[in-house]
């Protein structure tokens, strides 16, 4: 009996599966990878970071009004440019974030939001973009 | 027990059988239906019926047209431009007119592919050809010589737009922090950023009179990130002034330079009479 249970729920779990679907161009995003911090300073300041994330971050809801969220600018930074780099971007971005919905594009993520990853920064900065 | 679960079995097993698609026996009928996915919207179903008629009917050449016609439609719905320039340029190989050139060389232009879409548009009598040509060389960034047939007052237009020096904004913000981001029309942000740096300037200071060197030390180097991060918001600010004056500059001519696009009547019934730009 629990055997054909257990079929049978295979079976609904595979068609589960088979229905989700989406045509190239429409797949959801893939996670990123995680990442591991490689130096010392990385460790202190993405150790900072998540212990903001996991306690004020967490407890105060999502505020931001930017698209990835300060803190998680700041990781990202710090994992593209290293901690001294990433540091000052995100006083940058701390400092210019309340006038960048002038500049950037605003998506909807359940609210709207500024776009403006490390990235673009970076581009920005290097005449890039 | 085992009856039940066989007949459930069963059950599930023709699930898949009710669920398929009819086999395909009428390019027209098929056409019709894709065309009817693309008035709702659909444009990925839409898409797979158009292919569904040109992988079993590429024999007939005009409901293969018709189809491609609509592939190319279905893709430029969803935004995928590569594949809609490559649809519109078998179109244009069989039928090199005006309208198809011009979707070629908008679909290319969408695509990133500037250097292609100023080879298809230029020479062109259209105005919204020419504009496009003009504005597909502009975004190619080469601005030494341009190519004849191009628009001169768009291209002098594009090379007077106001801009804003990266130079001076940082050395604004070096010397008085917030004053870049004033400059770059940032006033909120400058104003953040003077008082952030002021009080942490003071606090250093402050700190340092009074003989708390470690204090002072640790206020100095926080300010040292503050004001390091406002030059870089400035420096920052002023291409991202540069670049939305061009994204308006390139916003305001395409308005109307991209070609009209019409759907396609459907058989047996009233034309669908609306028109839309893309």
């Amino acid at each position: 009996m629990k055997r054909s249970a257990a079929f049978i729920c295979l079976i609904f779990l595979s068609a589960a599966a088979h229905a989700w679907w989406n045509p190239p161009g429409w797949e959801p995003s893939a996670e990123e990878e995680p990442h591991f911090a490689v130096s010392p300073g990385e460790v202190i300041t993405d150790s900072l970071l998540n212990l903001y994330r996991s306690t004020q971050g967490s407890v105060g809801g999502s505020s931001c009004p930017s698209y990835p969220s300060c803190s998680a600018y700041s990781l990202r930074a710090i994992d593209l440019y290293g901690p001294l780099v990433g540091t000052v971007l995100t006083a940058a971005r701390l400092v210019s974030e309340g006038e960048e919905g002038n500049f950037a594009p605003v998506i909807h993520k359940g609210r709207p939001l500024v776009y403006s990853p490390p990235e673009w920064d970076m581009a920005y900065l290097k005449g890039e973009r | 027990m085992r009856l039940i679960f066989a007949a459930l079995m069963a059950l599930f097993l023709t699930v898949p059988a009710i669920g398929a698609p009819p086999p395909p026996q009428d390019a027209a009928g098929i056409n019709s239906f894709g065309e009817a996915l693309l008035g709702l919207g659909e444009s990925y179903r839409a898409a797979t019926e158009f292919m569904r008629v040109l992988h079993h009917f590429p024999e007939d050449r005009e409901n293969s047209r018709r189809a491609l016609t609509g592939l190319g439609r279905a893709y430029t719905m969803a935004g995928r431009w590569g594949e809609a320039a490559g649809v519109y340029s078998n179109i244009f190989k069989s039928d090199p007119s005006e309208v198809n050139r011009h979707r070629l060389g908008a679909s290319l232009y969408q695509a990133g592919s500037f250097s292609p879409a100023v080879s298809i548009l230029t020479g062109e009598e259209s105005d919204s050809m020419r504009t496009l040509a003009t504005l597909a060389w502009l975004k190619e960034g080469d601005l030494s010589e341009p190519p004849p047939g191009l628009d001169a007052n768009l291209i002098h237009e594009f090379k007077n737009l106001p801009q804003r020096s990266k130079t001076t904004a940082g050395v604004l913000s070096a010397l008085l922090p917030g004053a870049g981001h004033y400059y770059v029309d940032r006033p909120l942000d400058g104003t953040i950023a003077f008082v952030i740096n002021g009080l942490f300037i003071w606090g250093t200071v402050n700190a340092a009179q009074n003989g708390r060197d470690e204090l002072a030390l640790t206020l100095g180097a926080i300010e040292l990130i503050w004001y390091s991060g406002t030059i870089t918001g400035a420096v920052a600010g002023a291409a991202k002034w540069n670049h939305r004056e061009k994204e308006r500059f390139f916003s305001r001519h395409e308005a109307g330079a991209f070609p009209a696009w019409s759907l396609i009547p459907i058989p047996g019934g009233g034309a669908l009479a609306w028109t839309s730009r893309w």
